[in-house]
């Protein structure tokens, strides 16, 4: 009965938030990332609200009451991996040589501390690469938007090796990677030692048959003894419907009530303030330059002239999406999920390619702007990078300013009688004005919220004649 | 008697018969037919020439091996061989159709047949450069394509005015020449192709005294007939004055670029309660080719469905009756009132400089207004679903970056559209009411 309860619930969670990287059910399952443990510490960190807290506290709580329960149901990438074991068990029973059998391990202690080590120190560091890489549900989100094709070149081997790695352990040693790589098994592990509940073994009852140690992916359950190691338990209840004679069963472990030290997880905490180093970014897209249509004697009819893909530019400041605040907090709180760049409708976020943000994302308006009306990257962040921002309010935020090269502009270069930028602007921040004889766009600063509508719109290609340059800190007019 | 003197006998007979309400409609016993007499083959209303023609702008492409588009050559052949088998033999073409390969393509199908199976129509496009030396080259060289010694329709292209024929034809001294290669039998008729405002018609029916036209290409419909809109000459009225000179017409845009292919549902389940066996694309030519001064009526077969269907309703040809005449004007008043662009999708517009696809961005709208899928605003059904769905068609349609909101209103397309759209403020009509509907700021 818990077996069943857990698998339905992980098949929910699992599910939709696999349903969400590929892009779908943002509006009715959306929260569901705000329940993952990584992305509520990030938000947690820097800029603690009573809800964020909560999560945060709840997901804790949970885990020192029932145990790693978290790992089983809500972290995808614990799923992805039972999803391999079951395939692998199913496959077992009809061929031969792939039919295994898990056996109990030690607790890799030295790897599981190096790993926690670096990855706080990667935390404080601010070397978010690291971060990103381990942290469970961001890799889970790295492998979903690769397939659907939304992941750049990086995100894409990261993706792979994720795969692979995770893949191969789950079918070898079940979930070895949760109890010897994974931070936030590691984390949890260390609280889920002293869990109120647990799988407990009624020694009256137990034949000593040893089925419940070699069916335990966790290699949690010591044959003979039946001790169990409840840092790696993850609360999936394989034993107790494996147990023929019904001497396992889930409830109170004698001796654990009241204690509550939670180790580990204050050196997270502890992460909270950093430096950070904002060198400017340096993203070069080759862009195919092809002429424009050649003088003809014949003007013939039809066909679509070449469009010059716009060229990815140097922005410094970088862009970060109106919620953000400011581009500091952006990149040290985001754990390079990719569900911001999936939710983009507006193809302005994608995967970075520098060094220092690799995997995060990162803005542009080459390929579109970031629209009045479109919240939703804010709607879905689970880590706080970007905060919620109302319908409303985004057109009132400042995320950057637009700047003009006059000697790319038509208008200004009398090719055009062109104004497309100050007929779209959206906040009326753009004229077109008489300089020297030549008319050009002029921005009125304070106006302008840097929406890039101005920049996507220009003709100039592939560098438009008007650009925006990011905002360190977001202003809120 | 030739065949040229026919076409004029039998033409000034027909105006003299009387003009009815509508100008002379045919009775269904009235119909010529070609030699077979079959039902297998479209009829002829002038000896010699089916009554369905064949336009050749908007022949089927496909990708070549670099990822251009190319006209697919394979199609065209089997589309141009089932269209003589039926008795289709009238092919008009110009040098500028499709990026200038359209008479390429349609040479090379139509050489695999004789000579004297196929009648060549094609056009002195002069339109960038209207010296004599050109539109002589222009002309020598569709001859030459067309490896042929004779060109047997021959057409001033899209004359848009009365300065417009000046400039490209008039003033140049290429009319003398045009009416002595009349003579020495290689053009075997020379006329011309218009979009113009009526005084521009009228200016060269007055010019027929002296130059003798053989025929006339208009724009002809059942929305034209009496509501060209804009700049554009009502089609009766250039109907009605070329029989009564007795010179023949030749039909364009019988389709409207395909708008009269789908109308509203209410139109359509009109039109289906008569004939629940025809398209609705059938009535459109039912309609031209109930004219009996309609020499040929073009349709730009793209597909093997095409030429089936207009097959399907020419082959057993049934004029339209008086009522039916009455409910396809009743359906021309309606879509009179609809906020259209009017674009038949020419493409002589393109390309647009900007790399837009205006003919596309136009398509998609008009074809929403009709469809009734275009948004309305937060009080009509299913709002939310319909918007939703409406952009993603928008994205689907008219890939991001050739979309209207790219217009940045040079111009350089007003001159060249033969229907006289405005298109640089029809774009941002557009774009403005695309905007709307993304912002949901909705104009009461």
């Amino acid at each position: 009965m818990l077996r069943k309860t857990r698998i339905c619930l992980a098949a929910l969670c699992f599910v939709g938030i696999t349903l969400l990287f590929v892009g779908i059910g943002r509006d009715w399952w959306g929260w569901l990332p705000r329940l993952q443990l990584l992305p509520a510490t990030m938000r947690v960190i820097s800029g603690a609200t009573l809800g964020n807290v909560a999560v945060l506290l709840g997901i804790l709580l949970l885990t020192l009451l029932l145990g790693r329960i978290y790992c089983s149901v809500l972290c995808p990438l614990g799923v992805f991996q039972d999803l391999v074991i079951w395939v692998r068990r199913t496959l077992g029973k009809r061929i031969k040589p792939l039919r295994k059998r898990f056996k109990f391990n030690k607790e890799r202690k030295a790897v599981r501390y190096i790993v926690i080590g670096a990855f706080i120190g990667a935390l404080v560091a601010d070397i978010q690469l690291i971060v990103a890489l381990l942290g469970p549900y961001s890799a889970y989100g790295r492998m979903v938007s690769s397939i659907v094709g939304k992941g750049a070149a990086p995100v894409v081997i990261a993706a792979c090796v994720t795969a692979v790695v995770t893949v191969l352990c789950a079918w070898f040693w079940g979930r070895a990677y949760c109890n010897t790589i994974c931070p936030v098994g590691t984390v949890l592990g260390s609280i889920s030692r002293f869990s109120l509940l647990g799988i407990k073994v009624d020694k009256d009852k137990c034949v000593k048959c040893g089925a419940c140690s070699r069916g335990c992916k966790a290699s949690c359950i010591e044959e003979g003894t039946l001790r169990i190691d409840r840092s790696r338990c993850v609360d999936c209840f394989d034993c107790i419907d494996t147990c023929k004679a019904g001497a396992l069963g889930f409830g109170r472990i004698p001796g654990q009530a009241g204690n509550d030290r939670k180790a580990g997880d204050d050196e997270k905490a502890d992460a909270g303030r950093r430096a950070f180093l904002n060198t400017s970014a340096v993203l070069i897209a080759g862009a195919a330059a092809a002429g424009i249509a050649r003088a003809q004697e014949m003007k013939v009819d039809g066909g679509l002239a070449p469009v010059v893909p716009k060229r990815a530019l140097d922005r410094d400041p970088l862009l970060v999406p109106p919620g953000a605040d400011s581009v500091k907090d952006f990149y040290r709180r985001c754990t390079a999920c990719q569900l911001c760049v999936t939710a983009c409708p507006n193809k302005v976020l994608r995967p970075s390619t520098d060094l220092e943000h690799l995997l995060q994302p990162c803005m542009g308006y080459e390929k579109g702007f970031c629209r009045p009306e479109c919240t939703a990257c804010s709607d879905i962040c689970p880590a706080g990078a970007i905060k919620p921002v109302a319908r409303d309010e985004k057109t009132l935020i400042r995320i950057g300013t637009a700047v003009v090269d006059a000697e790319l502009c038509l208008a200004a270069l009398g090719e055009a009688g062109c104004g497309n930028c100050e007929r779209h602007c959206p906040t009326g921040a753009i004229s077109m004005v008489k300089v020297d004889g030549k008319r050009r766009p002029v921005i009125a600063e304070e106006q302008c919220i840097g929406c890039g509508k101005c920049e996507y719109l220009c003709p100039a290609r592939p560098v438009s004649a008007i650009t925006v340059r990011g905002l360190e800190e977001h202003i809120r007019k | 008697m030739d065949r040229r003197d026919f076409i004029k006998t039998s033409a000034a007979a027909a105006a003299v018969t009387g003009l009815t309400l509508h100008g002379e409609i045919l009775r269904s016993d009235e119909i010529l037919r070609s030699a077979q007499n079959d039902k297998n083959s479209v009829p002829q209303h002038f000896p010699g020439v089916g009554v369905l023609g064949y336009g050749c702008m908007r022949w089927p492409m496909t990708k070549d091996a670099d990822g251009g588009e190319v006209i697919d050559q394979e199609k065209v052949n089997a589309l141009v061989d089932e269209a003589l088998a039926h008795g289709v033999n009238y092919f008009d073409t110009s040098p500028v159709y499709l990026r200038g390969e359209s008479e390429r393509a349609t040479a090379e199908a139509l050489c695999r047949h004789p000579r004297e199976s196929w009648l060549l129509a094609t056009k002195l496009s002069n339109f960038a450069n209207a010296t004599y030396e050109n539109s002589v080259m222009m002309y020598r060289r569709s001859l030459e394509i067309f490896k042929t010694d004779h060109i047997d329709y021959y057409l001033l292209h899209a004359i848009g005015s009365a300065e417009d024929f000046k400039r490209r034809f008039g003033d140049t001294g290429i009319m003398d020449f045009l009416l002595k290669e009349r003579e020495k039998g290689r053009i075997r008729h020379l006329g011309f192709s218009i979009h113009s405002h009526k005084e521009g018609f009228d200016s060269m029916m007055e010019l027929h005294p002296k130059y003798h036209w053989d025929f006339v290409q208009i724009q002809m419909n059942y929305i034209d007939w009496t509501h060209a809109g804009g700049r554009n000459t009502n089609a009766d009225h250039m109907y009605n004055e070329l029989t009564a000179r007795g010179i023949p017409v030749v039909i364009m845009e019988p389709l409207r670029g395909g708008a009269l292919a789908s109308l509203t549902k209410s139109q359509t389940a009109r039109l289906k309660a008569v004939e629940p066996d025809m398209s609705v694309a059938s009535w459109a030519f039912r309609f031209v080719g109930s004219f009996p001064n309609v020499l040929t009526a073009l349709s730009g077969m793209t597909y093997k469905e095409h030429l089936d269907d207009n097959l399907k309703t020419f082959c057993d040809f049934k004029p339209l009756s008086e009522e039916e005449f009455a409910m396809l004007e009743e359906i021309a008043d309606e879509q009179a009132k609809f906020p259209l662009v009017g674009c038949t999708g020419c493409q002589y517009c393109m390309p647009c400089p900007y790399g837009i696809d205006i003919p596309g961005v136009f398509r998609f709208y008009d074809r929403s207004v009709v469809d009734g899928t275009y948004i309305k605003g937060p009080g009509q059904e299913r709002y939310a679903r319909a918007r939703k769905r409406f952009l993603a068609e928008y994205d689907k349609a008219v890939e991001s970056v050739r979309q209207a909101d790219h217009c940045i209103s040079c111009g350089k397309c007003m001159s060249s559209c033969p229907q006289h759209i405005r298109i640089p403020r029809e774009l941002q009509r557009i774009d403005k009411y695309i905007e709307e509907i993304k912002q949901e700021k909705f104009n009461p």
